[in-house]
């Protein structure tokens, strides 16, 4: 078979799990925008990483020092990583549930000078995609807040992109999806 | 090894996002048990009864809160102190105390309640008294038989080496 550039091979879910269903659909997501020429930005990513392995530093020293040296000797240091640690942690968590919410991928256009941004969600025993797509211009700065402009929503059943057996129609799915893309770059325009 | 493939399959940050969910199961466990240390000021702050020499206060495979306050070790009380240059702590009850009067510096007399002699046998050659600074802590509280676990992980190392795998693993899998 040809290999198109969008669709790899037979994409699997399985289809009583709300969770792999929603991954399917937000690879295929993925994988549309990336053709369509949107390079994917990881600052949620890489956020969440230096603030992790800063954390992973401090308890590393600590671990050393501690271990070579008595307790009474080190229990300063110990004071400051703990402090690190905790302060580090409770930064990522409120950034992944402020700032990052349901967002899986953020690519930008530098010709067309935008960024588009992709969140999804489901409810509990829902197997509806809620898919929520965002637009706003590409600034100097680092890190503008996401909700710019109006977003686009679409709210479709799983049931109409996967067969019986579980297959991911990547096909209707990139019809439908491309739909809402169209209407949220018409939107910006205005 | 086929890490550079994976590398390229995946992407760096992948890895590093992967690396990271199994290194914070570790620096997890590690932080709470060194802010629970500092809390109580202990070095240890939860132990296991290895012994019977506490009994029937104490058997084996209990599990001891210690807390390290800095006020003065008082007659009767339970303590866990750890000579120097021996790796098992101990934990008996104090018997005797005296007190220099100008440092207030504290030298202990302790025995377990189920041995018939005091811990002077215990103790480093030529030793007759424990320092404060080898008390690890006062016991606070316990929780019968918790500790039967840690018991057999170290009758048996592999059983902690499993463990710990198991965790490390099972993070592994986990999809965010």
């Amino acid at each position: 078979m040809v290999e198109a550039t969008v669709a790899p091979a037979k994409v699997m879910a399985n289809t009583s799990s709300v969770g792999e269903l929603k991954a399917a659909c937000d690879k295929g997501l993925k994988e549309l925008l990336t053709a369509r020429g949107y390079e994917e930005m990881h600052t949620h990513t890489d956020v969440k990483l230096v603030l992790g392995y800063i954390g992973v530093a401090f308890c590393a020293i600590d671990f050393a020092y501690s271990w070579k040296y008595p307790f009474d000797q080190t229990k300063w240091f110990s004071y400051i990583s703990v402090s690190v640690y905790a302060l580090v942690s409770a930064l990522a968590l409120v950034y992944s549930y402020v700032v990052q919410r349901d967002t899986f991928f953020v690519g930008y256009n530098k010709a067309k000078g935008h960024v588009v941004s992709a969140g999804s969600c489901t409810r509990r025993n829902e197997p509806t995609y809620r898919l929520t797509l965002t637009t706003r211009p590409i600034r100097g700065r680092q890190d503008p807040p996401v909700f710019n402009s109006k977003p686009v929503e679409l709210r479709q059943p799983f049931t109409t992109w996967f067969y019986e057996d579980g297959e991911f129609a990547s096909a209707k799915f990139n019809s439908d999806i491309e739909g809402a893309v169209e209407a949220l770059l018409a939107k910006k325009a205005e | 090894m086929d890490f550079m493939t994976n590398a390229k399959k995946y992407g760096v940050r992948a890895i590093l996002l992967q690396g990271l969910t199994f290194l914070s199961v570790l620096t997890s466990a590690f932080m709470i048990w060194k802010g629970l240390s500092l809390f109580t000021n202990s070095e240890s702050p939860v132990v296991v009864v290895l012994s019977g020499s506490m009994e029937p206060a104490y058997y084996r495979g209990d599990i001891l809160f210690l807390n390290n306050g800095y006020s003065p070790i008082e007659v009767g009380e339970v303590v866990v102190y750890k000579l120097k240059d021996k790796p098992i702590p101990i934990v008996h009850r104090v018997l005797k105390v005296h007190t220099q009067r100008e440092t207030g510096e504290q030298f202990l007399l302790t025995k377990g309640d189920n041995n018939s002699a005091d811990d002077r046998g215990l103790y480093n050659p030529g030793q007759l008294w424990i320092q404060r600074d080898e008390i690890i802590g006062r016991v606070k509280g316990y929780v019968p038989y918790a500790g039967m676990g840690t018991i057999w992980m170290n009758d048996y190392p592999q059983l902690k080496i499993g463990l710990l795998g198991t965790l490390c693993v099972l993070s592994l899998f986990s999809n965010e």
